[in-house]
């Protein structure tokens, strides 16, 4: 094998380091040394729900496909030319495989305590090989029409999703990852292969692994299954976030369904997103400063709702930021959502005319922090972590740097230009009986 | 990792596992008392209203601060069932001290907020204070109520309620939402000395400490607790009775099968080691043959599995179907059981099964709560609990002790929730 030449990450803080190497294929592959009983692999492709119109670099047309390709895909990646399915082969080596997709990308991964050479070779080679039939297709519709349900019965999902309506006009985030009965009644395998030459791409994927490995070894057996160059596909990517107003679509989204009593997720949109990713990086961690500074367990809000008995103890909040899409949100459950909705906007008032308190940036900062640090305890979070640093463009390392960078004034000032009136919708979900 | 015992005193023993392979340490107080839809109730009672702060901590907010000021340290109350027992756990999960440069002892903080929470309740005249009561009351209300939000977790647990249905000890969920409305002050404070002082308690700790160390400072915050008596009900198969089947109308769109099957073998059995070989090839694994088949084959749905209760020596086989495949999908999950029972297990599928299971065992060494819950589980009961033991005895399992399982199986309750909302999908308006 030829002469093989790494980039090398390291945090003195966190102890840790990773190691980076592009291979010929433009696959780039990334080894997390770490001393754990469980290896993990994950390899993914930079290509999500949202991406259903694209264009290749030197074609004029736009190619639209049908919601839910991206996922469909996933599942039917697994089945082997030979009749033979993913699942088998990782399970007769005791590797235990499973797949995702989201917004943004597709991940195939492993977790075993052995067999790791079988199972990385099994997994670059069932990804790299795809075998998609009329027959294979129309039985997959079948299951993927089973969980498309499952996750329309799901109120959390239909409530999460009316969030997503509620935000935006245009942007496919609003569809379902998994798209709808009816638009994968439209894939086909034409369709299928089509997608797959674009997006699975190996410059447009990565692969990380992570556990008590050698990243000469791992490269060494990555190799042996992939091609020796690039194919030569370029995408191009386009932004949907420029096609959005800084409004939300419509301020209040309502279903019914079977729920105990209403739940609510409340969507704050921000379509301010740094195209440079260390500044990406920088705006996620002050917004998530701010975020515990305002709505945390330890903070006055949510004490105060608590203590009053307005909202359900799991109140939740996150703020996504990725270069397509960025909001905050806050879900939980409540008698009165519209009275929650107007406290958090009362308080919210009342602290950009009292100010910030810098305690509580102190101690947002320090919970940040700890929580970070405390996501380096498992190989499994670790590799699925640093597929999305490298997807956004970022060094996972220097989230822990950002975070003690950000200054008290720009958090002020984030916070000065995050929460207008405008930029708020509320999906809610209420009992079948209840009244409006 | 192997883990180091002493007493902590006469009433209540401590195990820790020492190991500098993890960056936050873990720890967690376990107390165990017979099962009953009393115990249940109380004990998500009692852990809602010690979360609401102690005398030094006097709300929820000050706990939480404290709590963000130990770097985002978490201390959470669960209820976990072992067969006829019910553990009440205050567990925590701390960063260890190497990654905090203030010079701090997380270990020693979080040890004296839980025994805030534990030894050190606001209380008025032997009773917990009203509001306090009153508030939770609707919170474990409304949690308990909130069930229906997700069909599948609903479906489990009717199948659960149907299969335990001459067991006057298992907690229903309407006894428990009764049990919450009617408790008081008094009640749940005469409850809060009964788990004190009458339950079987441990203490588990995973991190980089010396057991002795860790001891030392549970001592310096805690006055004993537990009882030396053994309170365990030992776990024994439930008898087969009656079969029955109930469908039940929910407004969704798809059905929720459960099929509880009887297999009479308990984790104290010497059959249990081909109990859990015969649920992995049966439907523990996207490899077994519900998986391969009643998904895969025939495609009639996206889950379809199986779960071994081992401490009652049920199986349950749940799947989220079409309505008009309840038939379709019963027979195959049907003709699946009985092509074990015929013996048709492949050395692929054994092989496959035996080897899912000793990856788990190892990888269950990265994860503390596991690391807990197989120890402290196994160790309610007096066996040992020895990973290598136990994967040695899942090696040595043959076909015939599976297919000699696969046999014992009855089907006891079939519970179908019928998806009432007819597919609206298909009516969209084409875009």
């Amino acid at each position: 094998m030829r002469e093989i030449s790494f980039e090398v990450y390291e945090d003195q803080l966190l102890r840790e380091k990773y190691y980076k190497y592009t291979h010929p294929s433009g696959l780039d592959i990334y080894v997390f040394p770490k001393k754990l009983s469980s290896t993990y692999a994950v390899i993914g492709t930079h290509y999500g729900s949202i991406d259903n119109s694209f264009r290749i670099k030197g074609e004029k047309n736009i190619t639209t496909v049908p919601d839910g390709i991206a996922h469909f895909l996933e599942h039917k990646l697994f089945a082997n030319e030979d009749g033979s399915d993913a699942f088998e082969h990782f399970s007769a080596i005791g590797a235990d495989a499973n797949a995702y997709t989201s917004f943004n990308k597709t991940a195939y991964l492993f977790s075993c305590t052995d067999n790791f050479e079988e199972a990385l070779g099994e997994l670059i080679d069932f990804v790299s090989h795809p075998y998609f039939t009329e027959e294979s297709v129309e039985r997959e519709r079948g299951i993927i029409a089973q969980e498309i349900k499952m996750y329309d019965d799901s109120p959390a999902e239909v409530c999460y999703y009316g969030m997503l309506e509620g935000l935006y006009k245009k942007h496919s985030v609003k569809r379902n990852i998994c798209g709808s009965c009816r638009s994968i009644s439209k894939i086909t395998p034409e369709l299928l292969y089509e997608c797959y030459r674009v997006f699975y791409e190996p410059s447009n994927m990565a692969l990380v692994v992570c556990g008590d490995l050698d990243a000469r070894e791992v490269v060494a057996i990555a190799d042996a299954h992939l091609p020796s160059k690039e194919s030569g596909v370029e995408i191009v990517r386009i932004s949907e976030n420029d096609l959005e107003s800084a409004a939300v679509a419509t301020p209040r989204v309502e279903k019914r369904m079977k729920v105990s009593k209403p739940i609510f997720n409340i969507g704050i949109k921000d379509i301010d997103i740094p195209s440079d990713p260390i500044e990406r990086l920088r705006k996620d961690a002050a917004m998530s400063i701010l975020n515990e500074m305002l709505f945390a367990r330890a903070g006055e809000l949510y004490s105060e709702l608590f203590e009053g008995g307005l909202v359900s103890p799991e109140m939740s909040y996150c703020y996504t930021i990725n270069p397509s899409f960025a909001f905050n949100s806050i879900a939980g459950e409540a008698d009165d959502p519209k009275a929650v909705l107007k406290r958090i906007r009362e308080y919210l008032t009342e602290k950009a005319e009292k100010g910030l308190s810098h305690e509580d940036f102190e101690r947002g900062k320090r919970v940040m922090y700890a929580e970070f640090v405390k996501e380096f305890d498992s190989t499994e979070e670790i590799a699925n972590n640093m597929l999305s640093f490298i997807f956004d463009g970022a060094d996972i390392f220097r989230y822990a740097e950002i975070i003690s960078e950000v200054s008290f004034e720009e958090v002020k000032a984030l916070f000065s230009r995050s929460f207008k009136e405008e930029f708020f919708t509320m999906s809610v979900v209420r009992p079948l009986d209840s009244e409006a | 990792m192997i883990p180091q015992k002493i007493k902590l005193w006469e009433s209540a023993d401590l195990t820790a596992i020492k190991t500098d392979k993890f960056k936050t340490g873990m720890i967690s107080f376990s107390f165990s008392l017979p099962l009953d839809a009393k115990l249940s109730a109380y004990n998500l009672m009692l852990g809602g209203v010690l979360r609401r702060g102690s005398v030094r901590y006097p709300s929820a907010t000050a706990l939480n601060r404290r709590l963000d000021e130990l770097y985002a340290s978490s201390v959470e109350i669960k209820n976990l069932r072992c067969g006829k027992n019910e553990l009440l756990i205050f567990s925590s999960e701390m960063l260890d001290n190497a990654f905090v440069n203030d010079g701090s002892d997380l270990l020693d903080g979080v040890l004296e907020l839980i025994s805030e929470l534990i030894m050190n309740p606001v209380l008025e005249d032997n009773s917990f204070p009203k509001a306090a009561v009153d508030k939770e009351r609707v919170n474990v209300s409304d949690a308990i109520k909130a069930e229906i939000n997700n069909p599948r977790v609903y479906a489990s647990r009717r199948c659960a309620e149907l299969m335990h249905s001459a067991d006057t000890d298992f907690p229903t969920v309407r006894q428990m939402a009764e049990l919450v409305d009617t408790c008081d002050g008094e009640g749940l404070y005469k409850h809060y000395k009964r788990v004190l002082t009458e339950s079987k308690a441990s203490v588990f700790y995973v991190g980089s400490e010396d057991i002795d160390d860790v001891a030392k400072k549970i001592k310096a915050h805690f006055s004993p607790f537990g009882s030396a008596q053994n309170v365990v009900v030992p776990m024994s198969a439930e008898g087969f009775e009656k079969s029955k089947e109930v469908t039940e109308d929910f407004p969704v769109s798809q059905g929720k099968l459960c099929m509880g099957f009887r297999i009479g073998v308990c984790a104290d059995s010497d059959e249990y080691f081909a109990a859990a070989l015969f649920n992995e090839i049966f439907g523990g694994s996207p490899a077994s043959k519900l998986f391969m088949n009643v998904r895969e084959k025939m495609g009639l749905c996206y889950y379809c599995s199986s779960a071994y209760d081992t401490y009652m020596g049920n199986i349950t086989v749940s799947a989220g179907i079409d309505v008009s495949d309840l038939e379709c999908a019963k027979a195959e999950i049907l003709r699946q059981l009985e092509d074990m029972k015929a013996g048709r297990i492949s050395e692929t599928e054994l092989t496959a099964a035996k080897k899912s299971i000793a990856n788990w065992y190892r990888q269950m060494l990265d994860y503390p709560f596991e690391l807990f819950a197989f120890y402290s589980t196994r160790g309610l009961f007096g066996r040992k609990a020895d990973p290598e033991e136990y994967m040695r005895r899942f090696d040595a399992v043959t076909p015939e002790q599976i297919v000699k399982v696969a046999k014992r199986a009855i089907l006891d309750t079939v519970y179908f929730l019928k998806g009432t909302i007819e597919d609206t999908d298909a009516e969209e308006v084409e875009e």
